[in-house]
């Protein structure tokens, strides 16, 4: 399923030699409940295609989602290692976006006005500038009520971001958030860990989350059918074996996935996104003689 | 005359490990870990046993939860070696997309192959058997076939590249005993690598009278998991299978038609 948490980067953090090791820590806290965004307006292409390389091992090792920001290419070149794009308004249109990446790729955009339109081919929008912030300092802030408003207009899970703090996370969640997106309350924090845990913990406060299979509840989510033993299924767009298996509650150091008839080894659960129509084995060991 | 070889001569009631595919076992006997009431007796009959192998099938998960068959919640892989089984496929492709799940699971490349040929007798189709086996066994696999008691059949086995080879001593399931203990022990003489009697035992006399035979080893399931206490009979196939392994080993006399007595013949009275 889409994080609820989105920890966003900037041109400096991408510059900075430690950034591998301090974020790699964080996507082993977070792990598939945290999406990292590479964003870097103006990181050159190569700088983000070789973090996007070197993140692909963390990524896949801890579940954590990596989401390039506006570099369609840098995406398709990072193939299966990066979850997703994070579309900004100066980015290709998402239908064309989607037509590139295919249907497997997590695909959201920035929205900073109401009224703006968004185009097609998108899972998620992230919506700002909420709170008054530093990242964004001449932007009067909308508030959560532009949350509330965007959630029953756009039929899409919502990110809200901008100066939010983990106290203002229960607010946003009421007004229809999906989730936030951070960069100064974790990379900024005294102990980014921690903040990070306390973000979490109030995104996920039974600290699990909602089952994906909540396409019927949230009928504007965009889903695919699988094939799952059997038996067809609907889960959202652009979910993980991992995260399948994680929705099934099923402990995935017991189960062998094959997906069209050929085994994911469980170190790749993490980084296979399902498609459409997929079939899918799950098995285990029972008693047999 | 002796059925045993120089080779192996007792030394006092002692016994050699089951050397197997690169492992070592101290236990001659391998059981399944299907058909028990419970998996609480199931854990009590694998001790009771002595056994270190188990075997497992593979499965589908049950998404619905209606069961709690995941095997490994109740048995500890470090307690005893897993031994997966392609059980239930009937044809090689079948049996090979089985075996790879098996090995995808993590614990080790050790396979028991079998391929049924015919569902009433469940008989083994021996010619996919062979043709999965070549596959299994270039792919690294360590395979153990299941096969009829047929001596070319387990040469041709041996000959892919099985790491034992195990014929059945009655069809799966039947606890008909030891059938034909010449073709076992045929087997048993022209093979190098372990023999193990794989399915038909009913009872811990056929588990001792197959081991007379000199085989290396015995797999069953049912006799022990249908048996009115599965524990109890688990804990006399562990000594059947040791007395039977013994008694190979200390070499039988030789059968007469006529009597012999025991006692002097001479110093009788007058």
């Amino acid at each position: 399923m889409l994080p609820r948490l989105h920890l966003l980067t900037n041109d400096d953090l991408l510059a900075d030699e430690r950034l591998l090791r301090r974020a790699g820590a964080l996507m082993e806290r977070g792990g598939g409940r945290l999406a990292l965004h590479l964003r870097g307006p103006r990181t050159p292409g190569r700088r983000l295609y070789e973090l996007g390389v070197a993140f692909a091992g963390p990524a896949a090792a801890t579940g954590a989602h990596l989401l390039v920001n506006d570099r369609v290419d840098v995406a398709m070149a990072l193939r299966g290692s990066a979850s997703g794009v994070h579309l900004g308004g100066r980015s290709l249109p998402p239908a064309e976006a989607r037509s590139l990446l295919g249907d497997e790729v997590l695909l959201g955009r920035s929205i900073h006005g109401e009224g703006e339109t968004t185009g097609e081919g998108l899972d998620y929008l992230m919506v700002g500038t909420i709170y008054r912030s530093e990242s964004h300092p001449g932007r009067e802030p909308a508030g959560p009520a532009r949350v509330e408003r965007l959630a029953a207009a756009r039929g899409l899970p919502l990110l809200a971001v901008g100066g939010v703090t983990p106290g203002r996370v229960g607010e946003l969640r009421r007004a229809g958030a999906h989730g936030v997106a951070v960069i100064r309350g974790v990379w900024d924090a005294p102990d980014p860990g921690r903040a990070l845990d306390d973000y979490l913990a109030r995104l996920e406060p039974d600290g699990r989350e909602d089952p994906p299979m909540s396409s019927k509840t949230d009928p504007s989510t965009r889903t695919m059918t699988l094939v799952v033993n059997g038996d067809e299924r609907e889960v959202p767009h652009g979910l993980t074996i991992a995260g399948l298996l994680e929705a099934l509650e099923l402990v995935p150091g017991t189960v062998v996935v094959e997906r069209n008839r050929e085994i994911v080894p469980r170190e790749a659960h993490a980084e296979v996104t399902l498609a459409e129509g997929d079939q899918l084995e799950l098995v285990h060991f029972v008693g047999g003689g | 005359m002796s059925e045993r070889t120089q080779t192996e001569a007792p030394l006092a009631g002692t016994d050699r490990p089951l050397e197997m595919g690169g492992r070592e076992f101290t236990s001659r006997l391998i059981l399944g870990t299907g058909k028990y009431r419970d998996n609480e007796t199931m854990m009590a009959a694998l001790r009771a046993s002595g056994t270190e192998m188990v075997t497992v099938a593979v499965r589908r998960v049950d998404l619905d939860r209606s069961s709690d068959e995941a095997i490994l919640n109740h048995l500890d892989p470090d307690e005893f070696f897993l031994l997966a089984n392609t059980a239930g496929c009937y044809t090689a492709d079948e049996a090979i997309r089985y075996a790879r799940l098996a090995r995808a699971a993590g614990f080790n490349e050790w396979i028991k192959l079998e391929v049924i040929g015919d569902e009433a007798t469940l008989l083994p189709d021996v010619q996919a058997t062979l043709e999965a086996a070549k596959v299994l066994c270039d792919e690294g696999f360590k395979v153990m076939a299941y096969t009829n008691d047929d001596l070319i059949s387990a040469l041709r086995l041996e000959d892919a590249g099985c790491v034992s080879v195990m014929p059945l001593a009655s069809p799966i399931g039947s606890g008909l005993g030891l059938i034909n203990p010449f073709y076992i022990r045929e087997i048993k003489s022209r093979l190098s690598v372990p023999v193990i009697v794989d399915a038909g035992v009913g009872t811990a006399s056929d588990a001792c009278l197959t081991m007379e035979q000199g085989v290396d080893g015995l797999l069953m399931n049912t006799a022990v998991a249908v048996a009115d206490d599965p524990v109890a009979m688990a804990d006399a196939m562990r000594l059947a299978t040791r007395a039977g392994r013994l008694a190979w080993l200390a070499g039988r006399m030789p059968r007469r038609e006529v009597a012999v007595p025991s006692s002097p013949t001479t110093g009788m009275l007058d």
